[in-house]
């Protein structure tokens, strides 16, 4: 069937299996690898994108339940400013999670400091309950969303409750 | 590993009449909303969609919410995550509890609360809180509606009965102002039905007398458990309750356990179920 939806800005269109994932669409059909199949149980987070300004995991989606929508994966954040913060802040204090699911953190984190520009602790675990991998603590994660706040802040953008 | 299918015919309705006339037409199309349900339980590479599907993620008119002062209507597209985001002030707490328990915020932003109660073959996590919160639900059919109590679409075994031409489009939920509120999931998995033991409570109490009490166990699969003598025995008693009222009360509880589903349940989920229970008697008026 034929599927159109908007992707990272671009109206795009496509002929697939209904039944396709959409992290398999996005990595086979677009090659946008950002997006990680992992579990394919909604469980891993690793193929977290946004799908109309919500987070949710791709393979939760058949492509057929993507028409329409409008769908952002860390490729089209990448660029922005506040994904610079997050990365600067998760390189200051040396926090890398593995390669599975680090695009997947960033975007939550992009969505964490979106809607809570000062998050408190138990924000961030709300946003992170999505993420089952082991690589990283969740010690590790206070203290780089908490650099990434503080480097927004000291350049002067936001950062105010 | 099921194939790529092209064998799936994906219809998708503009409106509610649309699909309404689609259902009269095709009574075998299935629904599918947010198919959280459905995909967390079929891990395959391409998962096995049934032959005839209607989207209905879409459909405006299924994703309304209307508050009187009298109850609260939810549309059965209208997302978890939407209803966490509208909060405890508006939606009986105890509900907005058991959605947080539920995955993770981005598969509640797919799930829906008319998913959830429409499994077919188990009753998942809301289903017991809106069943003890009284919620009616209105179905309809291509020409019709009507509303029914939630209670009217489970037999006595717990299997689902909503006529194949019928979809339910909206939830109501009456507004009460309860005291004591409190759900607790315990979870080996999403559907784990051997391990998993949900339990709901609400009370109200006036001056120190308990003026209305319910309670009920769910247990991710078809057991739903709620005694309504003893709920009835204990309302107008005197809060907090004694030491020998709590222990008589448990006693019951457990035989009722114990005689209405015995093969149904695990050790560890009627253990779980009389320790719950007990604690939340005690906790009232304490």
């Amino acid at each position: 069937m034929t599927v159109s939806f908007l992707l990272n800005g671009k109206s795009v269109s496509l002929d697939v299996p209904p039944n396709k994932r959409l992290v398999d669409v996005l990595r086979e059909d677009f090659h946008l690898e950002g997006a990680r199949p992992g579990c394919y149980a909604g469980e891993c987070g690793a193929c977290t994108v946004f799908v109309n300004g919500e987070l949710t995991h791709s393979c939760l989606v058949p492509v057929f339940a993507a028409q329409d929508t409008d769908i952002i994966t860390y490729e089209g954040l990448a660029d922005t400013q506040e994904m610079k913060y997050i990365l600067a802040g998760f390189d200051a204090v040396h926090y890398h999670p593995c390669a599975n699911c680090r695009q997947s953190r960033l975007l939550t984190a992009y969505a964490l400091l979106t809607t809570h520009p000062v998050p408190e602790r138990r924000e961030i675990d709300a946003f992170f309950s999505g993420h089952r991998c082991g690589c990283s603590s969740m010690g590790e994660l206070y203290t780089a969303i908490e650099q990434a706040v503080d480097m927004r802040r000291r350049s002067g953008r936001h950062g105010r409750r | 590993m099921a194939a790529a299918s092209e064998r799936i015919n994906v219809f998708r309705p503009r409106t509610l009449a649309d699909l309404l006339s689609l259902k009269r037409r095709k009574p075998d199309v299935s629904l599918f909303a947010g198919g959280t349900y459905i995909l967390q339980n079929d891990t395959g590479k391409y998962p096995e969609l049934l032959p005839a599907i209607a989207s209905i993620r879409h459909l405006d008119e299924l994703k309304r919410i209307h508050r009187t002062e009298r109850y609260i209507e939810l549309g059965c597209c209208v997302s978890l995550a939407e209803i966490n985001r509208i909060g405890g002030e508006t939606i009986p707490d105890v509900l907005i509890q058991a959605i947080r328990s539920i995955g993770s915020p981005p598969v509640r932003s797919l799930a829906t609360i008319g998913g959830n109660i429409c499994a077919r073959d188990k009753r998942l996590t809301l289903f017991p809180v809106l069943l003890l919160l009284d919620t009616r639900v209105e179905l309809r059919e291509h020409g019709g509606s009507r509303w029914a109590s939630l209670t009217r679409l489970v037999d006595a075994e717990g299997n689902l009965h909503i006529s194949e031409t019928e979809i339910l489009t909206r939830l109501r939920i009456p507004l009460v102002d309860w005291n004591y509120q409190y759900h607790r999931r315990l979870s080996a998995g999403p559907v784990s039905d051997r391990w998993s033991l949900s339990f709901c409570g609400i009370a109200s109490t006036n001056r120190g007398i308990l003026t209305d009490f319910r309670c009920i166990f769910g247990s991710m699969g078809k057991v739903l458990l709620r005694n309504r003598e003893i709920e009835a025995e204990l309302v107008s008693r005197k809060v907090p309750l004694l030491e020998r009222d709590l222990s008589a009360i448990y006693r019951d509880f457990e035989a009722y356990v114990k005689e209405s589903a015995p093969s149904m349940l695990s050790p560890f989920q009627v253990g779980m179920a009389g320790k719950m229970i007990r604690w939340f008697l005690a906790s009232l008026g304490a």
